[in-house]
């Protein structure tokens, strides 16, 4: 038998140079069960080559694999919103503390001074008059009642350096 | 740190109610509404706040008559004034009611008399130190009941001036 063509295609195949189609010549002919002694050697190869084309993806594989991918759950890691509101708080604490801490000291100071609105919270307040005229009159007749008062209640212009001590 | 904030914050409640005081015709009137007269509101209430105290003063003449050059030497001592009137039948209930309430507070309001006599009106102050903050003046008649309450810093001369009026 002639091995001249299957040897210029292993010739040209060493060459890199042979197409899709000599190729496959080349891997049927090692197929079979008898060849010359001298193209043995060949035959591990081009079984191997035969072999790895058969090693192809089956049908199914697409499906395996989404299958294995529906498998391995993912799991998003939840944070509550507590956790998610933790900078806040923080944030809120050290305001808080500088808050309480610069009120703390206003009210030592105030405390200290002789400031009546220490002791009092004005913001209630809504005045029952839009005139100060008017609300200077309503004043000055209570400030008249208040005198005429405390003259009843026996201070005299001259005890007035002492009326604290009449406090009971 | 959830802890601490809920103990600055409770830290900062506290504080603020205890700066919150109201004088004495505040505390009355959240006395009424509290109690079983609520619904009647048979009284008036007059406010002259600190602001308006501060226009008054900002619109006096400089040069005026003696009586207004006496409010003037006086005014600057005073932060506000209130007026709780009462002319309804409610009235005497009113009264009675203010002098529990004073009686109520005896650690704040102390009763000022200083000849010891039978008087129309009764005056409480409060003092802050050595200065009177507070002026309660209660003016009971048959059927007309008045508190004036000045609130300020109340200075012995203060109480001068105002005695010159």
């Amino acid at each position: 038998m002639d091995y001249k063509y299957i040897e210029q295609l292993l010739e040209r195949y060493w060459e890199c140079e042979t197409t899709l189609e000599e190729e496959r010549l080349l891997r049927d002919f090692f197929m079979q069960k008898q060849l010359p002694a001298h193209l043995e050697r060949y035959r591990s190869l081009f079984d191997y080559e035969s072999a790895e084309q058969s090693n192809q993806l089956g049908d199914d594989f697409d499906k395996k694999m989404l299958g294995l991918i529906d498998e391995t759950e993912v799991k998003a890691v939840r944070n509550s919103i507590i956790y998610r509101l933790q900078p806040f708080y923080r944030a809120a604490a050290v305001v808080a503390i500088i808050f309480t801490l610069g009120m703390a000291a206003q009210h030592s100071f105030s405390t200290d001074s002789d400031s009546p609105e220490a002791a009092y919270n004005y913001a209630d307040f809504k005045d029952s008059y839009t005139d100060p005229k008017v609300a200077y009159e309503e004043v000055a007749s209570a400030l008249k009642e208040v005198s005429d008062g405390l003259k009843d209640a026996g201070l005299q212009c001259k005890d007035s350096a002492n009326y604290m001590n009449n406090i009971q | 740190m959830k802890k601490l904030l809920v103990i600055c914050l409770l830290i900062i409640t506290s504080n603020s109610l205890l700066k919150a005081e109201v004088d004495f015709v505040g505390l009355l009137v959240s006395d009424i509404k509290a109690g079983e007269n609520s619904e009647k509101e048979g009284y008036k209430c007059i406010t002259v706040s600190p602001s308006m105290m501060e226009k008054m003063l900002d619109m006096m003449p400089s040069n005026d008559a003696q009586e207004s050059a006496q409010i003037r030497k006086v005014l600057p001592h005073i932060k506000s004034l209130r007026i709780f009137n009462s002319q309804e039948e409610e009235a005497e209930e009113y009264g009675k009611e203010a002098i529990t309430l004073l009686d109520k507070n005896k650690d704040k309001y102390k009763p000022y008399n200083a000849s010891k006599k039978e008087t129309k009106s009764k005056i409480w102050l409060r003092k802050n130190k050595d200065k009177v903050v507070e002026i309660v003046m209660l003016i009971q008649n048959e059927n007309d009941f008045k508190i004036v309450n000045f609130t300020g810093s109340m200075t012995t001369e203060f109480v001068t001036e105002l005695l010159k009026m």
